[in-house]
C-alpha cells in the first residue's frame, strides 16, 4: 500500500523493547485565581490548582495501565495531557522514544502523533455529533488526516471498523440518537480506531453504561487489544472493572500517584493505606448484609491540600512525620508506593 | 405480617403523539415495616418510575393508569395533591440521586430542615431547630451547631447527601424512597452513605425502598430485592437467594456481567442486545429475544411472578405444572 500510515500498522506481537509510553514527572497546574481587579481590590492572592503533580509511569506495548482514584484526583487531567489537549507545566511524555509535547507543538510530527494516539471519552451521548451520520463520524479522522479520500474506500473502511466493534455496516447511515448508550460507545471506539492508533487513552469508557452493556464494551476492548496489539491507558473509578482489564494499576490521590503495581499484587497485597481503603469500600456481592467500617473523611480540597502526605488526615496509620514530610515514590518489593508507614515497615 | 406498603398491578402510562407508552406494566410488590427492599435494573427498566409513582411525583404526562398503591392499607395512588403532600414528607421521605438539585441553594440547610419539621410536626421553632441539629449530628455532620446555618454550596457532595438524608428523615417517616442515593458519589463516600442510611433507618424503624443499579450496594444493604426488566418485576426474593441462586435468566445474566473482585476471568459474561425501547417491547416475555433458555411459549405468553425456589420469578422455566405435563408427555 502506498499510504505511509497503513504501512506503519502496529506490530501484532508486543516486543520486549522500550516501553511505548513513558510519563516522566508530569505535572499540570491551573491558575484559578480571582480576576485581576478582584485580586488588586480585595488583595486576593494568586491561586494555583495542582491538578497533576509529578506523575511518572511506563506502559509497555500491548499492555494496559489503569489509573484509579476518586473524582478530583487528576486522572482525567493525565489523560488530557497524554493526548495533547493540555500542555504539561512540568515533566515529559515520551511516546515511542520521542518527546510527545515537542511534537504536538510542531506541525507534521504532531499530526503523525495524533494519528497514533487516540482517545475514548466517558459520555457517549456528548462525544458524538448528533447532526452527523455514523459514517461521517467514523470517517472524520480518516478525512482529517488525509488517509483516505476516495468515497468508496472510505465507506468500505468505515464498514470494516463498525464490524470490528460488533456493529453492522448498515448502521452507517443512522444518526447517534438511533443507538443505545453501549452502541454509541462502540461508535466512539470505531472512530478512535480509524487511524490505526497504537495507543488509546480511555477516560471512564464504561461508567455511563449499564452493567450488561459494560460487559459487552469491555469484551470488545479486550478483543481489539489482542487482535491489534493496542496499548491502553484505562481510567476508571471502578476497581472491579480495572481488575478485569488492566495489567498494571496506578492509584492516584490528589494529583499524585500513591501506588503503582501490577494488577495481581495490587489486588492481593495492597500496600498504601488509600489503596486498602478503596478496596475495602467496594460493596462485595458475596457477603450479603456484612457490616463494614467505612473509612471516615472525604477527599480534601485540592486548592488547599494537607501538608506532608495528602492522605494523612484520613489515614489510620498517620504519625507526625506523615503530616510534615511528603513521602516520595519508592520501589519496595517490586511495588512503587509513596507512604512513610510502608517504608518504615509500620504496616 | 402487616404490610407497610403494597403495590399491586401498578401500570404507568405516557400518552404521546405516537400512542400510549406503557412504562410500568403490572408491577406488584410489598414492603414490611422496617424492611429494606432493593429495586435493581438497568436504565429504562422502570425502577425510578416506580419510586416516583409511590411518592406521587410522576412527571406529567405520565400517569397511573391502573393498579393501586396502599400505605398501611390506605390507598394513596388516587389522592388529590393536597393530602398527598401531607403524606409525602410526613409518612414517606424521599432521597434523590443528585444532592445538589434536591436542596434549595438559596436557603441555609437549617431553614430547609426546620421548615420541613414545622410543616409536618407539632413543635415550636426552637424545638424544630434543636431537632434539626440533632438530625445533622445523627447523620454524621461534624460541628452540626455551626453547619446548620451554612448553605448547600458550602458542603461537599457526601456531606450534602447526608443533609438530604436528614431532610428525608426530618418528619420521622415510615418509609423512605431512596432513588440512586449513592450514584453521584465517590466509592469511599458511597460506603459511608450506605452504612449511614442503613443504620439510621434501622434506628428509627423506617422501611426503605432503595432504587439502584449497583448490585453490590443491594447485596450489602437490603433484606429483599426486586429485579426489574422492561417495566415489570422479573424476580423478587430474599437478597441472598436472588444473588446466589437467581431463578430468572435475566437475573442470572445480570449477576454474571458484573466484574467480580474475587474471580478473574478472561472475558466477562455478556447478555447480548439491549433492553427494548418502550415502543417495541416484545410480545410474550419481554426478555425472550435476549434469553438463551427461551422456549416456544415465551414468544407469545407473558409469564407472571411464580414461586421459584426461595424467590418468585416471572419465567416459564418455573412453571411446575407445565414441566410436570411435559415430563408426562415424554414418558
Amino acid at each position: 500500500m502506498s499510504n505511509p500510515v497503513m504501512e506503519m500498522a502496529p506490530a501484532v506481537t508486543p516486543t520486549a523493547s522500550a516501553p511505548l509510553v513513558v510519563a516522566q514527572d508530569l505535572a499540570r497546574t491551573f491558575d484559578v485565581s480571582a480576576p485581576w481587579l478582584n485580586r488588586v481590590l480585595e488583595r486576593k492572592p494568586r491561586q494555583l490548582l495542582h491538578a497533576v503533580d509529578g506523575v511518572s509511569f511506563e506502559i509497555a506495548r500491548g499492555q494496559t495501565l489503569a489509573l484509579v482514584g476518586e473524582s478530583g484526583c487528576g486522572k482525567s487531567t493525565v489523560a488530557r495531557l497524554l493526548v495533547g489537549l493540555y500542555a504539561p507545566t512540568r515533566g515529559r511524555f515520551v511516546f515511542d522514544g520521542q518527546d510527545a509535547h515537542a511534537a504536538y507543538r510542531s506541525g507534521a510530527p504532531g499530526r503523525l502523533l495524533r494519528r497514533r494516539i487516540q482517545m475514548i471519552f466517558q459520555d457517549p451521548y456528548a462525544s458524538l455529533n448528533p447532526r452527523w451520520r455514523v459514517e461521517d463520524i467514523v470517517a472524520e479522522p480518516l478525512r482529517e488526516h488525509g488517509l483516505l479520500s476516495d468515497p468508496k474506500a472510505l465507506r468500505e473502511r468505515v464498514g470494516e471498523l463498525l464490524r470490528s466493534v460488533g456493529l453492522s455496516p448498515h448502521d452507517m447511515v443512522k444518526y447517534p440518537h438511533q443507538f443505545s448508550g453501549g452502541q454509541r460507545q462502540r461508535i466512539s471506539i470505531a472512530r478512535a480506531l480509524a487511524t490505526r492508533p497504537d495507543f488509546l487513552v480511555c477516560d471512564e469508557p464504561t461508567s455511563a453504561l449499564d452493567v450488561s452493556v459494560q460487559a459487552q464494551v469491555l469484551n470488545i476492548m479486550k478483543d481489539l487489544q489482542r487482535q491489534q496489539g493496542l496499548t491502553y491507558l484505562f481510567i476508571s473509578h471502578n476497581l472491579a472493572v480495572v481488575r478485569h482489564v488492566s495489567d498494571q494499576v496506578g492509584v492516584m490521590y490528589l494529583g499524585r500517584l500513591v501506588e503503582l503495581a501490577d494488577k495481581r499484587t495490587l489486588f492481593t497485597q495492597p500496600r498504601h493505606p488509600y489503596t486498602r481503603m478503596l478496596l475495602d469500600a467496594i460493596p462485595k456481592l458475596h457477603d450479603t448484609g456484612r457490616a463494614r467500617t467505612p473509612v471516615q473523611g472525604e477527599v480534601p480540597n485540592p486548592l488547599n491540600p494537607p501538608s506532608g502526605c495528602a492522605f494523612h488526615p484520613r489515614c489510620p496509620h498517620a504519625n507526625a512525620r506523615c503530616s510534615a514530610e511528603r513521602p516520595a515514590m519508592q520501589t519496595l518489593g517490586g511495588v512503587r508506593v509513596a507512604c512513610h508507614a510502608v517504608e518504615e515497615g509500620r504496616i | 405480617m402487616d404490610k407497610l406498603l403494597e403495590v399491586k398491578d401498578l401500570v404507568v402510562e405516557f400518552p404521546t403523539r405516537r400512542g400510549v407508552l406503557r412504562a410500568l406494566d403490572g408491577v406488584s410488590f410489598d414492603i414490611a415495616p422496617g424492611e429494606i427492599l432493593g429495586v435493581v435494573g438497568e436504565s429504562g427498566a422502570g425502577k425510578s418510575l416506580t419510586g416516583a409513582a409511590i411518592i406521587g411525583l410522576l412527571e406529567p404526562p405520565g400517569r397511573i393508569a391502573g393498579g393501586e398503591i396502599r400505605l398501611q392499607g390506605q390507598r394513596i395512588d388516587n389522592l388529590p395533591p393536597a393530602p398527598m403532600r401531607r403524606i409525602r414528607g410526613r409518612r414517606i421521605g424521599a432521597i434523590f440521586q443528585d444532592p445538589l438539585t434536591s436542596l434549595n441553594p438559596l436557603y441555609s440547610i437549617g431553614r430547609q430542615l426546620t421548615e420541613t419539621i414545622l410543616t409536618h410536626l407539632d413543635v415550636t421553632p426552637a424545638e424544630a431547630r434543636e431537632r434539626a441539629i440533632q438530625l445533622l449530628r445523627d447523620t454524621g455532620i461534624p460541628a452540626a451547631e455551626e453547619r446548620i446555618d451554612h448553605y448547600p454550596h458550602q458542603f461537599s457532595g457526601g456531606m450534602r447527601q447526608r443533609v438530604v438524608i436528614a431532610l428525608a428523615l426530618a418528619a420521622e417517616p415510615q418509609l423512605v424512597v431512596a432513588d440512586e442515593p449513592t450514584t453521584a458519589l465517590d466509592v469511599s463516600i458511597q460506603a459511608q452513605i450506605i452504612t449511614l442510611l442503613k443504620r439510621i433507618c434501622r434506628q428509627r424503624g423506617a422501611a426503605v425502598m432503595l432504587v439502584t443499579h449497583d448490585m453490590g450496594v443491594i447485596a450489602e444493604t437490603c433484606d429483599r430485592v426486586a429485579v426489574m426488566y422492561a417495566g415489570r418485576v422479573a424476580e423478587i426474593g430474599p437478597v441472598h437467594e436472588v444473588i446466589h441462586r437467581p431463578a430468572h435468566p435475566y437475573t442470572a445474566g445480570l449477576m454474571s456481567c458484573i466484574p467480580d473482585m474475587e474471580v478473574e476471568r478472561e472475558r466477562l459474561h455478556q447478555i447480548d442486545g439491549a433492553m427494548p425501547r418502550l415502543t417495541e417491547i416484545p410480545r410474550g416475555c419481554a426478555f425472550h429475544p435476549r434469553c438463551d433458555k427461551a422456549m416456544l411459549r415465551c414468544h407469545d405468553q407473558r409469564p407472571e411472578l411464580m414461586p421459584a425456589g426461595a424467590t418468585r420469578a416471572a419465567c416459564w422455566l418455573h412453571d411446575v405444572a407445565a414441566t410436570a405435563a411435559a415430563q408426562e408427555m415424554s414418558r
